[in-house]
């Protein structure tokens, strides 16, 4: 009852205050993440071009099918991923921070190169692995064939999918004081029922929200699954909305027909998740402090580290030598033809006139969004778990809004309201403000979410102590909250960075001459078809990316006082 | 009488000649009065053209050198440049200036009421000099099937005109060689050919349609459906598959990605086929040059459009794009592979550049063909 006294007094001492700050925040959430929708829904609704899309197309429905099959590497890959994090941070296993860093920066990778480089050793007529393969007397023919739904998934869930659960679990897991496993070792369990028992249902809500995360982005993935699927005619929903956007003139009204089946999809996974999640509410980080003492497992500790260090090995170590040897090729993937190294394709992006405006611009973008986007996803995680806002379920539900339509079609409907507002269209248009502001709401629903996640597993007497102690609801939000959640701060930082500069299709139409990224960049290069150049900007890209992400899980942690 | 009326005609004659050799050469004045303009405009230009980061370097250092007007080339997807150009037209707040890119798009803009009637706009003398151009003066293609009149109006100043030879085949897998277009409907080749998608916007189209025409529809199924051609709509993917090994015939393969791999000696040449129709379709490429209406510097574009015609935007251009310029006093040498130079005495059966077949009978053949694959 005191405590409560305590949080209402907090968030807004009046009935009437509290009604305006929640209509206040609703109103700029529902603007952000809303309109676009909005706007996608009315385009296909006066379209109506539903026979079309869905009855007539039968590529549409394969893409569809397609879709859902392969986003089942989501789940999968919350389990490994869960189980790796699992691993490395409660368990003592050699090498085990050098193999999260390795995870981490596995995801940072860029996509293309890598995809390139399976298909170096998979393809069926010429790859490294199917032709040695095929020198053993038993095998008669490729045994492997990257264009297909095995290969697709092989290279999302080795170099994406898994990765990235390890990056979004881990802070989480870190967060769990050891005391919780230590009580269920004192009575006896083993370290599997302890870990079954104890450490599962605890982080339930950090994996649930991760799966959801994964599965919904997944739908979404294209690159690979342009490259992989097209040749042997899989299409997938994302490779269906480029297709139909890459149309001279661009059919947007069929895209927007059609990315509404998985917005609808969407909206009905995100209720039931609100729903499911108010369950789970198990705070990990207590009064007393947290320990985090890994436990011990004997010699099966180098045979796991073991295990560990090859999946780092096939996920990061080939694609990265192959990105940098790549770059360093006159022709990618060519190691047969004459003198076939060379640093021609360095010297052609670095003489670029556009290079270095586009790499201050990404730097630029990258790190307003992560800085920016981390505290606004921060803030409303703090509203939606925290306050008595009314209208906070409802923000709860926005902020998974912004991944219901494709980001090119998110991208398309920012350029049409911002040129539709006057004062919008004066500040923002063509702006390096409108290129970090898309990021912030493109990211929105892993961010606030996995936030939401991480503040849940905070015992709110420690927020009700600091409130007792005279601080406002702001002060504790700063001092309290944000320290004790940095490592998932950090870790929403970096992938808001990366996402930033990554990203192309959600920035491409709000971009301008003048705010060109160093991803749009290497677009160029790809689109004119040289890929080593394509490569050199993703070996530069991820460079940025490891010094970036070594530089935010230090020093990072050491401002919010986690080290 | 007559002797002064006689007299009197001759003058007229005399007259209307040098007013058209004046014409013809230009307009030396309003030449300088646009150029004036286009500074006083800010000294900057806005245009969109073909994503190639080489061709926006080269042309933005030469044009500033030239005119001391800055060029922001922006580079990207047509599809890209048509929606954000089209929202931005809705809006009336244009950004861009003018556009570099084929004709399909001009016709786009054009049918959208969004582009500037392109005679007239060419003024530079350097460019109206007589022998300069190959088909005897600036190019300016037409904005409807009818309207092919010399004052009716022209939608883009094409610069490029080139052979779009899209068969390749990979030369150490295809033995017996392929002479007719009949060959490539051999068992062997099953499974074996791939493709630039003709469903989608691109360099599937053109070969596809001419083939219709040429071969007939049947023909056409037969090849892509019954050959159970393979697509992507990845240039540089498909000249690998061919250059690996990995397909056997590559159909509506671009130079830029195949010469990619022919400078490293790799095995993918292109396959000449005569079965006495005539040579393959004749195309722009991207070499077209747009103006665009209430653009915000209308005399920096004006000054582009005609630069873009001189000799030396042209040799950047071929050199970058390897498309063969149509002004005959530009060659860029091994820039322009020869299977896309014009061959003397061949007859060209089709001009993909021309609006009546484009939208008539070539979206014709391609609406049976893509009938016949999944859509």
């Amino acid at each position: 009852m005191a405590a409560s006294a305590i949080e209402g007094r907090g968030w807004a001492s009046t009935p009437r205050l509290q009604l305006f700050l929640g209509i206040l925040t609703l109103t700029l959430v529902a603007a952000v993440t809303a309109a676009p929708v909005v706007l996608v829904v009315v385009g296909a609704l006066e379209a109506n071009l539903w026979r079309s899309v869905f009855i007539d197309s039968t590529i549409n429905r394969s893409a569809i099918a397609y879709s859902f099959l392969l986003a089942l590497r989501a789940p999968v890959a919350a389990v490994v991923g869960f189980l790796i994090a699992w691993l490395l941070i409660r368990v003592r296993v050699p090498g085990s921070r050098f193999i999260e860093f390795a995870l981490w920066a596995t995801f940072f990778v860029p996509v293309l190169p890598v995809t390139l480089s399976w298909i170096l050793l998979l393809s069926p007529s010429y790859g490294l692995i199917n032709q040695i393969a095929e020198t053993l007397p038993f095998v008669t023919s490729a045994p492997f064939n990257i264009y297909s739904v095995g290969g697709i998934l092989w290279v999302q869930v080795l170099t994406s999918s898994i990765p990235v659960m390890v990056v979004l679990l881990a802070p989480a897991l870190r967060q769990l004081d050891s005391s919780f496993e230590e009580v269920g070792r004192v009575c006896g369990a083993k370290p599997f029922t302890v870990f079954y028992q104890v450490t599962l249902p605890i982080l339930a809500p950090a994996i649930l929200t991760g799966a959801l995360a994964g599965f919904i982005k997944s739908l979404e993935t294209f690159e690979v699954e342009r490259l992989l699927g097209q040749p042997n005619g899989i299409w997938v929903y994302s490779t269906r909305i480029y297709d139909l956007v890459s149309l001279e003139p661009p059919n947007f009204q069929a895209a927007m027909s059609l990315s509404t089946f998985i917005m609808f999809f969407l909206l009905v996974i995100a209720v039931a998740y609100q729903r499911v999640s108010l369950r789970f509410d198990y705070a990990t980080i207590l009064g007393r402090g947290t320990r985090l003492e890994p436990m011990r497992i004997g010699r099966w500790r180098y045979f796991i580290s073991a295990a560990l260090f090859l999946v780092v090995a096939i996920s990061l170590a080939f694609p990265l030598f192959m990105l940098i040897v790549g770059s360093c090729m006159k022709l990618f993937g060519f190691f047969t033809i004459a003198s076939p190294f060379s640093l021609v394709h360095w010297a052609e992006v670095l003489d670029d006139p556009l290079f270095a405006k586009a790499l201050r611009n990404s730097l630029v973008v990258a790190s307003g969004a992560g800085i920016g986007g981390v505290l606004i996803y921060a803030g409303m995680a703090q509203i939606v778990r925290r306050s008595r806002l009314p209208g906070r379920h409802m923000i709860e539900l926005l902020a998974w809004l912004p991944w219901s339509i494709p980001g090119i079609l998110l991208g398309i409907s920012m350029l049409w309201i911002i040129l539709t507002v006057p004062a919008a269209s004066a500040i923002l248009y063509g702006s390096l403000m409108s290129l970090v502001m898309i990021i912030v709401i493109a990211q929105m629903p892993i961010g606030v979410h996995m936030i939401k996640t991480s503040i849940g597993q905070i015992s709110r007497e420690l927020e009700q102590a600091s409130r007792v102690s005279g601080a406002g609801p702001f002060s504790t939000f700063v001092r309290i909250v944000l320290p004790l959640v940095s490592p998932m701060l950090v870790s929403i930082f970096v992938i808001v960075f990366i996402s930033a500069l990554r990203d192309i299709s959600t920035t491409i139409f709000l971009a301008s001459g003048d705010s060109q990224t160093l991803s749009l960049l290497m677009m160029q290069f790809a689109l004119s078809s040289n890929l080593e150049g394509a490569a050199v900007i993703g070996a530069i890209t991820t460079s940025i990316i490891l010094v970036v992400a070594v530089v935010a899980r230090h020093y990072g942690l050491q401002v919010f006082g986690q080290r | 009488m007559l002797h002064r009326s006689t007299l009197l005609f001759a003058v007229l004659i005399v007259l209307v000649a040098l007013s058209a050799r004046a014409l013809a050469q230009g307009d030396p004045a309003k030449w300088a009065e646009i150029q004036k303009a286009a500074l006083a405009e800010g000294g900057e230009l806005n245009v969109t053209g073909p994503p190639s980061p080489t061709l926006r370097a080269a042309l933005s250092a030469a044009f500033k050198a030239r005119h001391g007007i800055t060029l922001n080339y922006f580079a990207d997807t047509t599809s890209a440049i048509v929606a954000r150009i089209d929202e931005e037209f809705k809006a009336n707040k244009l950004s861009i200036d003018a556009h570099i890119g084929g004709m399909s798009t001009c016709w786009l803009f054009a049918a959208r009421g969004q582009l500037l009637d392109m005679n007239g706009k060419l003024v530079d003398p350097d460019i109206l000099k007589p022998g300069v151009w190959r088909r005897g003066g600036p190019k300016l293609t037409e904005l409807t099937a009818t309207g092919t009149g010399p004052n009716d109006p022209k939608c883009a100043f094409q610069t490029t005109e080139w052979v779009f030879n899209s068969v390749f085949e990979n030369t150490n897998v295809v033995k017996t060689p392929i002479k007719s277009w009949n060959d490539l409907l051999r068992p062997e080749f099953k499974d074996k050919i791939v493709s630039f998608d003709v469903r989608s916007s691109g360099p599937g189209e053109p070969p596809a349609a001419y083939l219709g025409k040429v071969m007939g529809d049947d023909y056409v199924k037969k090849l892509y459906v019954g050959q159970n051609v393979k697509f992507s709509t990845d240039s540089r993917q498909l000249a690998e598959w061919v250059a690996r090994g990995e397909a056997s015939i590559g159909l509506a393969l671009v130079q830029f990605a195949v010469e990619i791999y022919r400078h490293q000696g790799l095995p993918i040449a292109p396959v000449i086929i005569d079965d006495g129709f005539g040579g393959a379709s004749l195309t722009g490429g991207f070499g077209c040059i747009m103006l665009f209406k209430n653009s915000p510097h209308p005399n920096a574009a004006q000054v582009f459009a005609n630069w873009m015609g001189t000799r030396e935007a042209q040799e950047i251009y071929e050199k970058n794009m390897s498309e063969k310029s149509l002004r005959t006093d530009v060659d860029t040498g091994d820039a322009v592979p020869s299977y896309v130079r014009e061959q003397p005495g061949v007859k060209y059966l089709i001009d993909d550049y021309v609006y009546s077949w484009y939208s008539g009978e070539r979206a014709a053949h391609l609406k049976i063909l893509t009938a016949e694959l999944p859509r």
